[in-house]
């Protein structure tokens, strides 16, 4: 049983950090990407059955500062339009970026649905504390 | 108490007032180009950091191909980063240098910025000019080309390929003090909620954005030689810069 997680991010480089991490830790399955807020909510609504082990909750990493909708307006529109819809599996989501503003701190830690910041780059400690939450 | 001393408070408080909101509107606009700053120039240091570590694991493991990918991708950010804060500084910098007017061919200006941009875009585009004055103009000219440079390349970048022409229409006119340069596209337009955004630093309408910097150094090179810049765009239907540049007094 592993775990399915999502890379949001515009950042090449950022989605392949995430990539080989995950890839090669424990505990960790299908790895798929998402180059932007609006691609990832069609595919979380499109296939979120088909995406790793239908009994595991599915980890989202989203970077917060993207062109078009930013990781926070992406998380909002997930919650409002297919939370219920897939009330079934759970979605945890991680912001993933390289802002240390308090004010980001705060709005993450503040809405419901997002489990954890973590900065990047993303190290292997980093995804120990996401196999954690995912749990 | 006398008229003056009931007079002068109100006057002073409304001064104040006025004041405090420049200065609260200066903050705001700071606190922003901290923020930008801070995500854009550190974003890509951060994603060195995390290629690099890749790199001193693949070394120990004899992954060479992978080491030189990622020392390779490495070398790419670090150049980006620098070009970034180049433009930052360039924007920070806009407006110190004194304004140079010489006499200047439009119609020429445009068409070598025209061709720079569009060598490398692999659609069909079409260059309308309706030039409204005469022989060359007295105006600064590195700001002409640097207003042409970014309004010609922000309409060849949000083309809309689902168009059945792609039209970029370049007009200008004249009076004895100033020339009105008006860049219009077809292209895919911007959202009204993105109105605000567009001459903002670091802000990045979608991924077709550059640096998020072009148009607020358009901006700022513009208003410090005492001209305007203006928009008009409509989603889907594309986008209208009006930019007018002073003329040297007396040129003409």
């Amino acid at each position: 049983m592993s775990i399915p997680v999502i890379v949001v991010d515009n950042a090449e480089t950022d989605r392949y950090i995430a990539r080989r991490r995950f890839s090669r830790s424990d505990g960790f399955g299908e790895v798929v990407e998402c180059q932007n807020g609006a691609e990832f909510l069609n595919t979380i609504h499109e296939k979120h059955n088909a995406i790793g082990d239908e009994a595991r909750n599915i980890v989202v990493l989203v970077d917060i500062n993207m062109p078009g909708k930013n990781g926070f307006e992406t998380i909002d529109e997930y919650m409002k339009k297919w939370k219920l819809q897939h009330a079934d599996r759970k979605v945890v989501f991680v912001m993933y970026t390289s802002s240390n503003a308090v004010s980001d701190r705060e709005r993450a830690a503040s809405m419901i649905g997002v489990s954890g910041y973590v900065l990047k780059p993303l190290r292997n400690q980093d995804v120990s504390h996401i196999r954690a939450l995912a749990s | 108490m006398n008229v003056r001393n009931q007079v002068a408070p109100s006057a002073t408080l409304r001064a104040m007032e006025s004041k405090q909101r420049e200065l609260e509107a200066v903050n705001l606009d700071l606190s922003r180009f901290v923020y930008g700053a801070n995500h854009d120039l550190k974003a890509p240091l951060a994603s060195i950091i995390g290629l690099l570590s890749f790199c001193t694991e693949d070394l120990e493991d004899g992954n060479f191909g992978e080491l030189r990918k990622n020392l390779e991708q490495a070398l790419e950010l670090c150049h980006d980063g620098v070009s970034r804060i180049d433009s930052v500084f360039e924007v920070a910098c806009a407006g110190r240098d004194s304004v140079q007017f010489e006499h200047v061919c439009v119609e020429s200006v445009v068409r070598e910025v025209w061709y720079d941009q569009i060598r490398e875009c692999p659609d069909r585009l079409e260059l309308l000019l309706d030039l409204g004055h005469w022989g060359p103009i007295a105006i600064d000219r590195l700001t002409l080309k640097l207003i042409l440079d970014n309004l010609i390349s922000n309409a060849v970048r949000f083309r809309d390929v689902a168009k059945s022409s792609l039209v970029v229409k370049v007009s200008s006119e004249a009076d004895l003090t100033a020339l009105r340069i008006t860049v219009a596209d077809n292209g895919s337009g911007i959202p009204e909620h993105r109105h605000d955004d567009v001459f903002r630093m670091f802000r990045h309408i979608d991924v077709r954005s550059g640096n998020g910097l072009g148009l607020a150094l358009v901006k700022r090179h513009v208003e410090r030689s005492g001209g305007r810049v203006a928009f008009k765009s409509v989603a889907g239907e594309g986008s209208e810069f009006t930019i007018d540049l002073p003329i040297e007094p007396g040129a003409t």
